[in-house]
């Protein structure tokens, strides 16, 4: 499968398009599962079309109305555990990886040249803020920057301003502090990116929606990535940005 | 939110509010779109122990990780059916759940049978729903019934119609399809 184009529709498959009707009823193998995944990150308009298929498989699941009613007793057992775990504010399946928009490749570019890196990396942020301490974490984060193999980096935008800090810690373990980001509207959300790919073709990933007035976040990534960049998103957070990168930063 | 507030609120709304974290938002989805959940996961599992479990994996889910539903994405709903649809058919496909379901429904025909007719007889929707229903043909109607509800892969489902692999694929795929398109049609988004 060829690169798509950063601004075009993505490769075209007909054989995986044949799949996507399968695909939406959960009815493929799994090994054409992950293909049909990576086809799905690099093509909107088979994205789009598994969307739809899917909203028609979901008016074939309503059952007779002696059966629609929601029972108490599952929703008890539900209410009963929503503190089991910490919340994940902003995750991606490890699959829908995807392209930087055009927007977001040109304020890239303005980041460092950076060598080249060989595999995409798949990030799932995990935010604490509703179940730490924001103390907890602040602490946390001076922690990790005092340890052996912390890279610190600084966000900045245009300006070279900092306006938030980043230790990132060997095993993927990260913190992200905030250092002069400006509160934002009820309705946005800061959201940070975790930039992988190869400059050709760069790839990023939400690591975390950040709230509109964040203090220190934690979160987790695996695999290698080459810098981090912050957006202001419309709340609650978007799986793919179309927003200029507010602030940016390379790890070396 | 206030009660009548949450009552009135659109999904797009609620899920803004779960991710905000407010309990009764995720309540009021819950008694929203949990029995079609349910009604979906038996459906497919045939139990509804395991059904109701997957609803609140589903639901737990969406809390624990409000950011997985993307309004730009499709409905609440088809978001929901499509988690409970998945936990549902990974249980099925796991060789225990199976051969539950087997036992159960030892001699359970390929045929369509009306299914999909019954499964929306009550709704709302229903009647546009059956209307809908009847622009497919009845080889597209029982590739999307048995994969759909009986849980199978294309694959199986080729090899319980005795038709070629490449046919049920198109067969689901323009069903599916013809299906939104006259949903649609009927004013069912």
């Amino acid at each position: 499968m060829n690169p798509p184009p950063l601004n075009g529709p993505g490769p075209n498959d007909p054989e995986l398009d044949a799949l996507l009707g399968a695909y939406a009823l959960d009815a493929v193998d799994p090994d054409e599962r992950a293909r049909v995944d990576e086809y799905l990150a690099l093509n909107p308009l088979a994205r789009g079309e598994v969307d739809e298929l899917r909203e028609s498989a979901a008016s074939l699941a309503l059952a007779p109305a002696a059966d629609l009613a929601a029972p108490a007793e599952v929703w008890d057992r539900i209410s009963s555990r929503l503190a089991d775990e910490p919340r994940v504010l902003a995750t991606l399946e490890s699959r829908r990886r995807r392209l930087l928009s055009p927007r977001v490749m040109r304020a890239l570019a303005a980041v460092a040249a950076v060598a080249i890196v060989v595999l995409a990396a798949e990030v799932v942020a995990l935010r604490a803020r509703d179940t730490s301490p924001p103390g907890n974490l602040a602490s946390a984060f001076d922690k990790a920057a005092s340890q052996t193999g912390a890279r610190e980096v600084a966000l900045a935008p245009a300006n070279g301003v900092e306006v938030a800090r980043i230790v990132l810690l060997p095993d993927g373990t990260g913190y992200l502090r905030n250092d002069g980001m400006k509160p934002l509207p009820a309705d946005r959300t800061y959201q940070l990116w975790a930039l992988s790919g190869t400059g050709r073709q760069p790839i990023a990933i939400s690591a975390g929606v950040l709230g509109r007035s964040p203090r220190t976040v934690g979160f987790h990534i695996s695999g290698v990535v080459r810098g981090f960049g912050l957006t202001v998103e419309k709340t609650p957070g978007v799986v793919s940005s179309t927003q200029p990168m507010y602030a940016s930063a390379t790890v070396t | 939110m206030s009660d009548a507030q949450l009552r009135a609120a659109a999904d797009d709304a609620l899920a803004r509010a779960v991710f905000d974290g407010d309990e009764l938002a995720l309540a009021q989805l819950y008694t929203r779109h949990g029995g079609p959940c349910l009604a979906l996961a038996r459906r497919v599992l045939a139990d509804r122990v395991l059904a109701e479990e997957v609803v609140q994996e589903v639901f737990l889910r969406l809390w624990h990780e409000p950011s997985r539903f993307d309004p730009d994405r499709g409905s609440m709903r088809a978001w929901l059916c499509a988690q409970v649809h998945g936990k549902a058919v990974d249980l099925l496909r796991a060789d225990t759940a199976r051969r539950a379901r087997e036992e159960r429904d030892a001699f359970r025909s390929p045929t369509i049978d009306d299914d999909l007719e019954r499964a929306v007889l009550a709704l709302t929707e229903s009647e546009a729903v059956r209307r809908a229903l009847a622009s497919l043909s009845e080889g597209e109607r029982q590739a999307i019934e048995l994969a759909y509800f009986g849980g199978h892969t294309y694959r199986e489902v080729a090899a319980l119609l005795e038709q070629p692999e490449g046919t049920v694929k198109s067969r689901i795929r323009s069903g599916l399809l013809r299906l939104r398109a006259a949903l649609i049609d009927e004013g069912v988004r």
